[in-house]
């Protein structure tokens, strides 16, 4: 399994977009600490030279924070998954499939190695875009971010969830086009069936229908939801429900467990 | 080891398009015993079941019905297919990487690692003519994918090898080194199951051959019994006279003439020394004696043209 993990993260090196995500959290967490500056004042109090804004470092601490966590969820976990997606669809294409298939190794251990892998690039770019920022922010205002962090396990529960489903479909259907769409359409989808009430029921009348729809919500993960509750945890510290996690974890689990079996049954 | 390499009983592969309500049937009922330590051709048309068979016994397909046995366990048990060797007839090679790297990730894939493995990776490149290759695979022509292709296969020390198609892209010094390979191997005791549709090639090396059609075994022995002898004899004679002439006409007397010799059908081994007597009494001078024999290719045109008409 360590082998398919390592040659899984040279591949993304090689394929670039892995290269280029790690290389932009790298520039953009320079850029970060050069344009946000922490100066302790002589009553001990810390401020934050943001550009030309000064703020106080609760200000800094809780708008920079929040806005990281956004832009981790909206931003970089479909940048991550978008890299995922040929990491996945490559290792069942024709003429590679068989011959790492007929290796002495269990089909599911080399899916869920392969999986890893593509986690894994997307973890390395995470350090520099949003735990790194996190951490200069804590070293320079003595301000804990353990929400923030417990904010970002939630969004990367919610990477897990789409990069199973992903792995599901590439199992069934290795083509890169199409795990990027699936990505693009769950984490629209999910956007949708959260406010389902005013976005779809207003035109849905038929019963059947909305209890197809409601199914469907709470069958697939819940990765707008996930969002809302990472901010939300960072803010006050609380997940008021934990339908969200659980059920998206379960999810989680559920995809990974069918890719493998799907994939034990596939003729190659 | 197993007593047998491979065992198989009826096996069938049928392959449904759901879709286009279709289905084709790949493989219907073959039956075989594969003993250890032998070069096993496998021969067949395009689509005549071949590589179905190979995937089956790797566990890359599952069968529709019948049972397998690889190496005394289940196809596609993965203890047992690390004694196993694949070359696949198409291999997508990882560009970036480099001979050793593929091959010691291959090699890691069948549990192989540390000192042995790196010191086995540089043996089978070597083995197989790319020794201190350090050029990425993006470089490589068809004949050194090939040639890695066979390295990869071997890198574990397999008991078992199914080759696709192993001189595919190789020059007849390449092909010739690849026989001589396969030869050492099947002398050191390993099984190599080998798909080719060069048969003068299967001919030379293989010591049992299979020949599939339409997913059925339509014949299986030796290329011997294949190829035996038609009963006819090719005799070449310096100056062939009038006497020579009477001496053949005398056993067989639709003799088919030429300005070196003739080719004359004998009844066996008794009759030929008879002849040969005859003609050096005549006066004959023998230059050369040689059975006319029918070759795999022309076997193999008769079988599957026999079952098509």
């Amino acid at each position: 399994m360590r082998a398919v993990f390592f040659h899984t993260l040279r591949e993304s090196l090689f394929r670039r977009v892995g290269m280029v995500f790690i290389g932009v959290g790298v520039l953009l967490f320079l850029v970060y600490v050069w344009s946000n500056r922490f100066v302790t004042q002589p009553d001990g109090s810390v401020i934050v030279r943001a550009g030309s804004n000064v703020v106080s470092a609760e200000t800094f601490f809780r708008n920079n924070l929040e806005g990281l966590l956004g832009m981790t969820a909206s931003l970089w976990m479909p940048l991550g998954l978008f890299v995922a997606a040929p990491l996945l669809a490559s290792m069942l294409e024709k003429g590679w499939a068989e011959l790492i298939f007929s290796k002495g190794i269990a089909r599911w251990k080399l899916l869920l190695a392969r999986a890893a892998g593509a986690t894994a690039v997307f973890l390395f770019a995470l350090v520099w875009l949003s735990a790194g920022p996190a951490l200069y922010v804590w070293a320079g205002t003595g301000l804990s971010p353990q929400n923030f962090f417990i904010g970002l396990s939630l969004v990367l529960l919610s990477y897990f969830s789409v990069l199973a489903l992903m792995t599901l479909v590439a199992v069934a259907q290795p083509n890169t086009a199409l795990l990027v769409i699936v990505a693009f359409l769950q984490l629209v989808v999910s956007r949708v069936l959260n406010n389902r009430d005013i976005m779809l029921y207003e035109v849905v009348s038929w019963e059947w229908a909305r209890a197809a729809i409601d199914w469907l919500y709470r069958l697939l993960p819940k990765n707008a939801e996930l969002q809302f509750r990472a901010v939300n945890y960072f803010r006050y510290g609380v997940i008021p429900d934990w339908w969200a996690v659980w059920s998206t974890a379960l999810f989680t689990v559920a995809a990974f467990g069918a890719a493998c079996w799907l994939l034990r049954r596939r003729n190659l | 080891m197993a007593d047998l390499v491979v065992e198989t009983t009826e096996l069938a592969k049928t392959y449904s398009d759901l879709l286009r309500r279709r289905s084709t049937q790949a493989l219907a009922g073959v039956s075989l015993e594969v003993a250890p330590g032998a070069i096993f051709g496998l021969l067949g048309q395009n689509g005549a079941g071949k590589t179905t068979l190979v995937k089956i016994l790797l566990g890359l397909v599952r069968p529709t019905a019948g049972s397998a046995r690889v190496l005394g366990s289940d196809p596609g048990d993965p203890p047992a297919r690390r004694h196993i060797g694949y070359l696949p007839e198409q291999m997508r090679l990882p560009e970036y990487m480099k001979a050793e790297s593929f091959v010691r990730y291959m090699g890691r894939l069948n549990g192989f690692d540390g000192v042995i493995l790196e010191r086995r990776i540089p043996q089978v490149l070597e083995r197989v003519g790319l020794a201190g290759e350090k050029r990425p695979l993006r470089t490589f022509s068809k004949g050194m994918q090939q040639r890695l292709g066979l390295a990869q296969a071997l890198v574990h020390d397999p008991d078992l090898l199914f080759l696709d198609e192993p001189t595919e892209g190789l020059d007849p010094i390449g092909r010739k080194q690849v026989r001589d390979l396969l030869v050492e191997l099947r002398n050191a005791g390993k099984t190599i199951f080998l798909n080719s549709h060069i048969l003068s090639e299967v001919e030379l090396v293989c010591d049992r051959i299979l020949i599939l059609d339409r997913g059925q075994v339509v014949r299986a022995g030796s290329p011997r019994e294949f190829t035996e002898s038609t009963g006819e004899y090719k005799l070449r004679l310096r100056n062939p006279g009038e006497a020579a002439r009477a001496a053949v006409a005398a056993v067989d007397a639709e003799a088919k003439w030429d300005a070196h010799g003739c080719r004359v059908r004998l009844g066996g081994v008794p009759e030929l020394n008879a002849l040969i007597d005859r003609l050096r009494a005549n006066g004959a001078e023998i230059e050369a004696i040689e059975p006319v024999r029918v070759s795999l290719e022309e076997y193999f045109i008769q079988v599957v043209a026999g079952r098509e008409s």
